[in-house]
């Protein structure tokens, strides 16, 4: 998941850091100056990691933001003690403090403590104020010669965004890292007092009216923090978020579904007739093609994740959420790793690192898997489309389908609530009681920037092929072995699966599912998207005669009664099926046990609750 | 003399800062300083969440949400 160019030690390349306030464009810098993607997003605390790339002979290293030298919580001072290592490393040739122009007072008492301790230690030292696109914007033009005077140090004005002076001051690095020795700061200050004085002075003479800035976002926070306006409009975000994966998705899912089937029908008709075409019918058109038809669906999410996190809402519903959330022992801070969990869990656990409390960090973290990520997505879809009859109210507004969708999210995210409401309950959590108070700086609101967006978009579509892809090949083909042989005339019940599957079977009779259904969630163990390919491949054994029918048709023929499908959904909404999430919580925590008793935990979970929707609605 | 804190500060209204309580401890009270709570500034509520959620104001050109117990640890000048 790191795009780390490790650094060749014999040939010693020599780091630039980039480092400065949370929010003022570092990763978006970074990127611009290494062509990577790193994630860039509109609200503090999106960088967690240290990310390197090169640029030429440099190595560029993108920093976690901070706020201060002064660490607050544990996060913070693992992200400090980077800025220390980075001072004393001979291989650190330049630090580069990325200040925001729109607020240069803030970026100023870090930037000047930063140049303080560079020059104690002797290393090369500019600033580089970033957004000035926002600057001009309001007709402020920032005196770059004075301000550098009075800083005693270089300073770079650019926009990471407009790529204003980002070629000039791509082209002077390799100079200044060359002589960074000239640039070791000349002034600095060395009180804590002088630092935050200093930095109203220079803001006051340099920066431009904050007035002006604000008076614009106070415009849209009126309507969007009022009190219940904005309480509504935050669930119909929320609502039309969810709606939309479903709705805007299906024209685009319905194209890939019969692309799919007319390649399976022109291959499948060139070939000659025998075990090969059945092959090549039923593992891959059925099985891997199955779940390419869920590609869409994860990129709509993906966009519309993306739209959120760089308009600058998402702070603000931090912030609404903050109360509400506190209820349940968790803080405002988990509502952004809770709402990209809907996108993958993997980095939203990570994100939780930006929650200075231990405990609700802890219990945040615990909770994240409960969100429906897009591995959900395909399971989700496809029992839908089986149970759940076609139905537009609204004049197409509000569609059936796509409420039941929303009522799967919002189970997974209540079932999340309920169980940290238990954890901070229990004595489980206890063995710390501080409590870090809730302090979120609300960053402007913003136009999204397209090109890291539809990168996104693209990305997950990327991502979510290449994860699943081979998975689902590799199970489709053994499961068709299983299945088709001994002797394929048989039918599936006499083959070596059939053979397996009577043995499996009593585990899922209560849940009023066959053994086919039962292989299929046992193989979703090791992808959740592998239940719907798994069923591909084996309804294409049995069918295969037929014509290519949709997977949806063949299990409503097939005759899967209602309530053990909205069991199967409920299982899906709980169950932890994903093996790198396990690995990532594990990491995070530095528990086997915690990582371990999740899996064995909700599994149980899922089990029971969708055993008591079986029987409740049969 | 018992001051005002940003917490009673109603919104839309404005005062001047004019310090920490002594009860904090030193990480959170430079934390705070740094985020721009510094004696002399102005402060400006902007919101004021329901049932005790958290404030927000307007400081030093940002605007910052803080809960009830960074707010009553604010001493103010209305
Ligand atoms: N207008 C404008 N927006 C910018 C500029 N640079 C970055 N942004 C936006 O500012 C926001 C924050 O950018 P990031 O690169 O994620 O900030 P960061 O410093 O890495 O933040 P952390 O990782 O949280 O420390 C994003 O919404 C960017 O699109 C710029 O020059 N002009
Ligand atoms: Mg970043």
């Amino acid at each position: 998941m790191s795009s780390t160019v490790s650094v060749n030690s014999s040939r010693a390349q020599q780091k630039v850091v980039l480092i400065g306030r949370p929010n003022s464009g570092k990763s978006l810098l970074f990127n611009q100056l290494t062509g990577l993607q790193q994630k860039v997003a509109n609200f503090p605390g999106v960088t967690v990691e240290l990310k390197s790339g090169s640029m030429k002979e440099l190595t560029i290293v993108d920093f976690p933001g901070t706020y201060s030298l002064h660490s607050f919580s544990q996060d913070e001072q693992v992200a400090i003690d980077a800025i220390y290592q980075a001072l004393d490393s001979d291989e650190t040739g330049l630090i580069v403090c990325v200040l925001d122009a729109s607020r240069l007072e803030r970026s100023l008492v870090f930037g000047l403590q930063v140049q303080a301790l560079a020059k104690k230690h002797n290393k090369g030292f500019v600033f580089a104020i970033n957004m000035i696109d926002d600057a001009l914007r309001f007709g402020h033009e920032i005196d770059v010669k004075g301000l550098s005077e009075e800083l005693g140090s270089p300073v770079f004005a650019l926009s990471a965004k407009t790529l204003i002076g980002i070629s000039e001051f791509q082209q002077a690095l390799p100079d200044l890292v060359k002589n960074n020795q000239d640039c070791i700061p000349s002034r600095v200050s060395e009180s804590h007092d002088d630092v935050i004085n200093r930095s109203r002075q220079l803001a006051n003479h340099f920066g431009m009216n904050a007035n002006v800035v604000l008076k614009q976002q106070n415009r849209i926070d009126q309507f969007l923090l009022h009190n219940w306006l904005g309480g509504l409009a935050f669930m119909t975000i929320m609502f039309l978020l969810f709606q939309s994966i479903f709705t805007w998705a299906a024209p685009l899912m319905d194209a890939v579904e019969s692309g799919i089937g007319l390649m399976a029908g022109a291959v499948t008709s060139i070939l000659p007739e025998g075990i090969f075409n059945d092959f090549l019918n039923d593992a891959i058109f059925g099985g891997v093609g199955s779940f390419l038809v869920f590609v869409p669906q994860i990129m709509v999410l993906t966009f519309i994740i993306g739209l959120l996190e760089d308009s600058g809402y998402l702070a603000r519903a931090a912030l609404i959420c903050h109360k509400p959330l506190s209820f349940f022992g968790l803080s405002g801070r988990s509502f952004i790793p809770y709402l990209s969990g809907h996108a993958c869990a993997i980095p939203a656990i990570m994100a939780a690192r930006t929650i200075e409390s231990p405990r609700k960090r802890l219990i945040t973290m615990m909770t994240i898997p409960l969100m429906s990520c897009s591995a959900r997505l395909p399971v989700y879809a496809l029992l839908i489309a089986v149970f759940i009859p076609h139905q537009q109210y609204l004049g197409g507004l509000v569609n059936l389908q796509g409420m039941v969708f929303f009522c799967l999210y919002m189970m997974g995210i209540v079932t999340a609530l309920i169980v940290s409401l238990v954890m901070n309950k229990t004595q489980f959590a206890q063995n710390d009681k501080s409590e870090m108070p809730f302090i979120l700086e609300l960053p402007s609101y913003r136009l999204p920037h397209w090109k890291p967006l539809m990168y996104r978009v693209l990305n997950s579509a990327k991502y979510f092929i290449k994860r699943a892809a081979p998975v689902i090949f590799m199970v489709a083909v053994v499961i068709w072995f299983l299945g088709y042989f001994p002797v394929h005339e048989g039918g599936l019940e006499n083959s070596y699966l059939g053979f397996i599957g009577h043995y499996i079977e009593p585990v899922f009779a209560p849940l009023g599912i066959d053994w086919r259904y039962g292989v299929a969630i046992l193989m979703s163990f090791l992808a959740r998207e592998v239940f719907v390919g798994t069923l591909g491949t084996l309804f294409g054994i049995q069918g295969a005669d037929e014509n290519i029918a949709g997977l949806a048709e063949n299990i409503q023929h097939d005759g899967l009664a209602f309530g053990a499908g909205m069991g199967l959904l409920v299982f899906y909404v709980i169950a932890l099926q994903c093996v790198a999430t396990v690995a990532t919580i594990r990491a995070e925590t530095g528990s086997h046990k915690i990582a371990w008793g999740l899996v064995a935990g909700y599994g149980a979970l899922a089990y029971l609750m969708a055993f008591l929707v079986y029987n409740v609605l049969s | 003399m018992l001051h005002d804190t940003v917490w009673e500060l109603p919104t839309k209204k404005v005062a001047e800062i004019v310090g920490l309580q002594s009860g904090l401890s030193d990480a959170m009270s430079n934390r705070l300083k740094e985020m721009g709570f510094c004696g002399g500034e102005s402060i400006r509520c902007i919101k004021q969440c329901p049932f005790n959620g958290p404030k927000v104001v307007e400081l030093g050109g940002a605007i910052l949400s803080i809960d009830k117990e960074i707010a009553q640890n604010i001493k103010i000048k209305m």
